[in-house]
Parts: structure tokens; sequence; C-alpha cells
């Protein structure tokens, strides 16, 4: 059942991919208002998939997906309006400047003109790529790319922000400054759904975490939770366990 | 000389044939990667998914068809040739057929494929010579080329042979001139396309300045093959004037002209032909000489700039010095609209193929105007046809203008960005209008511009302006609708370069070439009187009709989902 502050709502997710074995099989969560949820697992476990669904990119046909209530299936347009999402690798327009990235995107959001110069003024500094704006996409670097990826992604304050593997390629700065951004929007309630290989990370930054072990999940709780079940100690002693015990 | 140094030197000359051995395998494991790339041969082997191996399969044998058509027509060409008493002049007409298709093909292809190319970085790290490099680019565009050559040359050939039961030594030079022929308009474009590459390099806005030079030198080209190959014998008195049945022997006569018009055109031929037609081996081997000299030529010349050229492309421009300004709101719509304007414009290779159409019509327009519609059918001596050109001209224009599908590859485009699309807010209908409105924006000034320029130089009355004015934008709307029904059922995302998109992809072939191929019959029925109605009315019919199709079409595709 639903509660109020449920923002992401994973209910018996599965996803065969044509002519091969389950991706993801079977997998519940849910994700509150103000949680920082990380979503870990090795190569190829099924964390990519299960996001990819979560934002609308991918098609699936068992199992249940609300964001805020809103099935990503039936409604996806009203769940689209209200989510951000940054993928592995975010491949931009490179034919656009970066200033011209963000008002587009702005604009799909309809993000009044003063909002969106306050927030991507605010955001550009905190990344240090205000200067390089005006420069076409396509002459960032990995790092810079990701730096407007995530302020296209937080520009319009979504309510369910959505992170694949987002501290790849960040230098340290820019890594501290996504935390505290991060750290804001969960304060604000929304709520952060993220996947990491950086356990240590995972382990100071989340309140919530699942664990997902060749497309079944071996863990979904809070932290506190999941390192006293297990007598490990440390998130990566925990993971570690998972997967050696195959 | 002792054992020792004789020793050292075969280990050199060893060394010096394997990495001679090395060089050729490694020139061939190049072009072999890019072949299986652009063929999806793997996609036949380890597909999983069977709706993508499935498409795959009729997608290659909807090529192999059209190819065979293509083979049929031209046979069926030669056959024409030599039932008119033109036989001997097939062999020079299939070789300057073949190097013009080759030079049109690849003249846009040189920036994606020889220069510029995704995977640039990469090879270049390897330890592989840049001559290797550009060996296998240009390799690849070779055997494209020469299998294209083959389609159009070979079906000729066996029509010439059976009519004149050549010698074994014709059989030979054939096929050898088949694999010659694509060499040298190749080599032409890659040429064209290095220079215009180099040039527009040193620009700031370096695909902008690429996508003017191009236009700007095919149509020069097209200009200047126009003025040298302009018949002084009028098409008319090829028809005899009381029944309209073809003049065999007008046509055997004009035999010298055609050969002199192809020779004008293009010199090589006169030395294939000598030595096809004519036996002349010295001559054929002067051709194979110049063909092959002239490759090698353009290999040590532009091996010694190509890194340059490719950094300089490849470097982008970074001033770091942007200071936040006013911005303003927009709709979602006008969002998606610019984005997709803007894709188009900064590419070359889509502006260069997508454009040209545009620029050929209005070019066309500021001909007739300035040069006039008797003069220019003087010229042709069918100006006693003046009526049909000014009932024809409106799908003339169209004919140009829907050149530019730009709606049929918007969708597949997108490539890897995909995500962007289908994780945004964006309802389906709103991103397919921008491609729409994109596609009109070129479109609809396009062929109002030309209407009413042709509507001046051929003084069409009231309804004829009507017409000419309504008929382009009534096709520039139904092809551009119909583009969004291609793009929506064909996109695909994984392509590795905009020239296999733009050039070589199924969309966009039935995008340009069907709307092509539709608008012309409509301008035949209407215009050769097969209707017990006039041109006009059956003009209007047509142009109502298409309107009802675009917006039964548009209805239905609107809300469509967006194509996975």
């Amino acid at each position: 059942m639903r509660k109020m502050c449920d923002m992401l709502i994973i209910n018996n997710f599965s996803k065969t991919y044509k002519g091969d074995k389950k991706a993801v099989d079977n997998i519940s969560l849910q994700v509150e208002a103000g949680d920082l949820f990380g979503f870990i697992g090795h190569n190829g476990a099924g964390k990519s998939t299960t996001i990819k669904a979560v934002v609308g990119v991918l098609e699936y046909e068992e199992g249940e997906i609300l964001i805020d209530g809103h099935s990503v299936k039936k409604e996806p347009l009203e769940c689209k309006r209200i989510t951000a999402y940054i993928p592995d690798n975010p491949d931009l327009y490179e034919h656009l400047t970066g200033i011209q990235y963000l008002n587009f995107i702005a604009d799909i959001f309809g993000i009044p003109a003063t909002i969106r110069e306050t927030k991507i003024k605010k955001y550009a500094d905190a990344f240090e790529i205000t200067g390089n704006l005006g420069d076409l996409v396509s002459s960032y670097s990995h790092g810079m790319k990701q730096k407007l990826a995530i302020i296209s992604a937080v520009i319009h304050e979504p309510k369910l922000l959505v992170l694949d593997e987002p501290f790849v390629g960040l230098d340290p700065k820019a890594s501290i400054a996504l935390k505290e951004i991060m750290h804001e929007l969960c304060a604000l309630g929304n709520a952060i759904f993220f996947s990491t290989h950086a356990l240590d990370l995972a382990e100071k930054l989340c309140n919530k975490v699942a664990m997902i072990h060749h497309g079944k999940l071996a863990f979904s709780g809070t932290m506190e939770d999941m390192l006293k079940a297990k007598e490990g100690g440390s998130l990566e002693g925990i993971f570690m366990d998972v997967v050696n015990h195959e | 000389m002792n054992s020792k140094e004789e020793t050292g030197r075969d280990l050199l000359n060893m060394s010096n044939i394997e990495v001679k051995t090395r060089q050729k395998n490694l020139c061939w494991l190049l072009v072999k990667n890019r072949l299986i790339t652009q063929l999806g041969l793997n996609i036949f082997r380890y597909e999983k998914d069977s709706h993508k191996r499935n498409n795959k399969i009729a997608t290659t044998a909807a090529i192999i068809f059209v190819l065979i058509m293509v083979a049929v027509y031209c046979g069926g060409m030669a056959y024409s040739y030599a039932y008119l008493g033109l036989v001997n002049q097939i062999p020079g007409i299939s070789m300057v057929i073949g190097s013009l298709i080759t030079l049109f093909f690849t003249i846009f292809r040189t920036n994606g494929e020889l220069f510029g190319f995704k995977d640039y970085d990469m090879v270049l790290s390897l330890p592989i010579p840049v001559r290797t490099i550009i060996n296998s680019r240009f390799l690849n565009m070779y055997l494209w080329n020469a299998f294209i050559t083959f389609i159009i040359m070979f079906p000729m050939g066996i029509v010439y042979a059976s009519f004149v039961k050549p010698s074994i030594g014709f059989y030979i030079m054939w096929l050898v001139g088949i694999l010659l022929t694509c060499l040298i308009p190749t080599t032409l474009a890659a040429v064209f396309g290095a220079v215009i590459t180099a040039i527009s390099s040193k620009f700031r806005y370096a695909s902008a300045a690429a996508t003017v030079l191009s236009i700007v030198f095919v149509v020069s080209f097209m200009v200047f093959s126009m003025n040298i190959t302009t018949s002084d014998t009028g098409l008319a008195k090829l028809f005899d004037q009381e029944t309209g049945n073809i003049d065999v022997e007008a046509f055997s006569a004009m035999a010298p002209v055609i050969s002199d018009s192809l020779n004008r055109m293009y010199p090589p031929a006169k030395l294939f032909v000598q030595g096809v037609v004519g036996g002349n081996i010295g001559s054929f081997l002067l051709f194979t000489g110049i063909s092959v000299g002239w490759y090698i030529l353009f290999v040590f010349l532009l091996s010694l700039g190509y890194r340059k050229i490719n950094t300089a492309l490849t470097s982008h421009m970074s001033r770091a010095d942007y200071k936040m300004e006013t911005l303003r709101q927009g709709s979602m719509l006008f969002a998606l609209y610019k984005k997709t304007i803007m894709r188009i414009l900064k590419s070359t290779v889509c502006a260069t193929n997508l454009l040209i159409g545009c620029v050929l019509a209005v070019l066309l327009a500021i001909t007739m105007l300035i040069v006039g519609p008797e003069k220019v059918m003087k010229g042709l001596e069918v100006s006693d046809y003046m009526f049909i050109v000014k009932n024809a001209a409106c799908y003339v224009i169209a004919v140009m203008v829907c050149m530019t599908n730009i709606t049929a590859i918007s969708l597949a485009l997108e490539g890897k960005n995909i995500w962007l699309i289908k994780s945004l807010p964006i309802p389906p209908k709103i991103l397919y209008d921008s491609y729409l409105l994109t596609n009109l924006t070129f479109t609809i000034p396009t062929s109002i511009v030309c209407s009413i320029l042709f509507s001046i130089s051929l003084k069409t009355g009231f309804i004829g302006t009507v017409l000419m004015i309504l008929t382009p934008l009534v096709f520039s709307l139904f092809t551009a609708v119909a583009g969004i029904f291609i793009g929506n059922r064909m996109a695909y995302y994984d392509w590795q370069e905009e020239t296999q998109l733009v050039k070589q992809s199924m969309m966009s072939v039935i995008g340009i070439l069907g709307g092509m191929l539709l608008i012309s019959v409509c301008g035949i029925i209407a215009n050769s009187g097969v209707l017990p109605i006039s041109a006009n009315m059956t003009t209007f019919i047509i142009n109502i009709l298409f309107l009802v199709f675009a917006a039964v079409i548009y209805l239905n595709e609107s809300n469509r989902p967006i194509k996975e």
C-alpha cells in the first residue's frame, strides 16, 4: 500500500530482454520523500535496466512502477514532469552551447525565465563552469558534460532525481558540490535514487540502500538496518559476502 | 660481403616484407571492420532479438530488389540504345553514367568517411601508418562505388556484347574497366572533399563553411556540365512531327554528337571507349594508368596533411568567457524546433544533402526569370511544348523542393541522444510537430519564392499562378507528414555516422526518392492527357487528394508513441 510520502514504488518489477534470461527478476522497493537511496550491485546486475524502466526510457511488461503515485506505464508524462534522470554516460546535444542546452531543458519543463537564470547561475557557479556555458557542448570534457547534465537535471527541482553512476568523471570539488546538492534536494522533501559502485561513498551518503545481485534483490532497507543485520561491519564487506555466496 | 652482412640484409628485407604484408593486412582489417558495421553482418549472425534481425533481413531484401531493378533498368536502357542504332555508344554512356553517379554519391560523403570520422582518435592511436588509414577509408568508399558501378555497367555490357559479339579481349577489358571506372570520380570527389574540408577547417564555424562550399561546388559543377553538354541537335528532330513516333535514323545520326558530348564532358571516356570498343590496348592502359596514378598521387599528397586537417576539424574553439545574461522562456515546441534546426544546419552532411534540392529550385527559378523561359526552351528546342512546361512547372518545383525531406530521418537523427527525448516530458505530438516545422521552414518559403518567380517568367494566368503556388506547398506538406510516418516505422538510433543515415538509409531513400517519384507520376498523369479533364483541373484534384492524405496521416501519426 502506498504511503503519502512514497516518491518511488517498484512492485514486482521484472525485465526480460528478448531471447535472453531475466535481467531483473521480481524486485520491489520503496523510496520515500527525503530519502537518499543508493542502489548497488556488480556490473550487469540489473541496476541500469531498473533505472531506465523507472525513468521511462525502457519499456517493461512485468510489475508496476509508481512515481509520486503516478504509474510510469499509464501516465508517463506525469511521471517525467516530476523526475530528472542522468545516465551513466550522458550524451548531450553536442551542437548546442551549454547555455542553449540548459535553456532547452528549461523550456521543456516550462521554468520561468527569472527562476532558470537564478538556478543556472547558482549551480554553474557551484560546478565552476559558468564561463564555459557559451561554448559548444562538443568541446566539453567528460566531466564538464557530467556537470552540465547534473545542472540540467536539478534546475526544475525534481521530486525524484534518478542518477546512474553520477560521481564517475567528476573531480573531487565537483563531487563535493554534487553531494551538497543531493543533501539540499533531500532536505526540501525530494528523493534521490542513484546507482553507484563507490560503496564507501554510498555508506556515508545514503540513508537507505538496495543491493541487487544477478537481477534479484539481495537487500533493501535503511543503511542502519543493513549494517546491523550483517555483522560484516562495512557495506563493502557485506557486498563481498553477497557476491561471493552465489 | 661477409655472411654477417648478408644475414643482416636478409633480415632487413624480411622485415620490410613483413611490414608491407602487415600494412596490407591492417588496411584490410580496417576495411573489414567497417564493412561489418556498415552491412550490419553481425546482426544477421549474432542478434538474438528476432524483431531486429527480421527488420534487417527485410531492409536488405528491399535494397537487393531495388538494385536488381536498377540493373534491369540499365539493361533496358542499353537495349534501347542498341535498338536506335547507337550500340557503339553503350560502353561510353555506361562509363559516364557510372562515373557521374559515383561522383555524386561520394561528393558529400568524404566529410565523415575520410575526415572527422567517429573512431578517428581510436584508429590514430593504434600503431597504423596514416597512409594505411587513408587507404582503408578510401578502399571502403571505392568498394561501395565499384559495386554500384558494376550494377550499372555489367547489364549494359551484356546487352552490348549480345549485339556486337566482341572478342574475348572486350570481356577482359570490360570487367577491368568496371573496376577502374569509379576510381577517378571517387578520387575526384575525395580531392574536392579534402579541399573543402581543409578550407572550412580554418573557419570558426567549420560546418557552416563546409556546407556553403559544398553547395557552391555542386551548383558550379552542374552549371559547368550543362554548358559543355548542351546539344546542338534538338530533341524535336528525333521524333516524327506528324505521328510522334521515334525516328530511328535520326537517332543513329546522333551517334557522333553523343560521342563528342561524352568526350567533352568526361575526357577519360574517350580512352575507355577506344580501348573497349576499338580494341586499342594502348588507350586502355593509359586509362588504367591515369586512374591508378591519380589515386596514388592523391593518397601521397593527402597523407602529408591528413593529421593536420583532422586535428583542425576535431579541435574546438573554447572561449570560456561566458557571463550569465538574461534568458528568455519559450514554448516546448519552439525549444524542440530550435534544437532540430540547429542539428540540421550545424551538420555539413545533413545540410548539404537535405537542402540541395531547395537551393537548386531557387537557382532554376532565378535562371528562368533572368534568361527567360523562351530562351531556355529554345536552347533545348522544345519551345513547341511551352504549354506543357507551363502546366508541369509546379510539379518540377515540387520535385526539387521535396528533395528536402528532413522529417523522415529526424527521429533517427536523435541517435545516442534518444534517452533525452524519451526521459523528458515531451508528448510525441509536439516532437513530431517540431520535425514538421523544421522541414516546412525550408520547403515553404522555397516553394513560394520559386512559384512566384516561375509564374512571372512563364506568364501563367490567375488559375495557373494559384496552382503554381498551391502544388509545391501541398506536396511539401504531404512529403513532410509522410516523412514522420516513415521515420516512426524505420528509425534506428545505433548508427555510427550521419552519412549512413542521410545517404544510405531506407528512410532517406523512401522519403526523398519516393516523394520525387510520386510527384513525377502525378505530373505525368496531369499533363499526358490520359484523363478526360484539363491539366489544371487534374492538378487541382491531385492537390485536394494529397491534402486529405496529409491530414489523415498527420492525425494518425501525431499521437503514436516514439519508436523504441
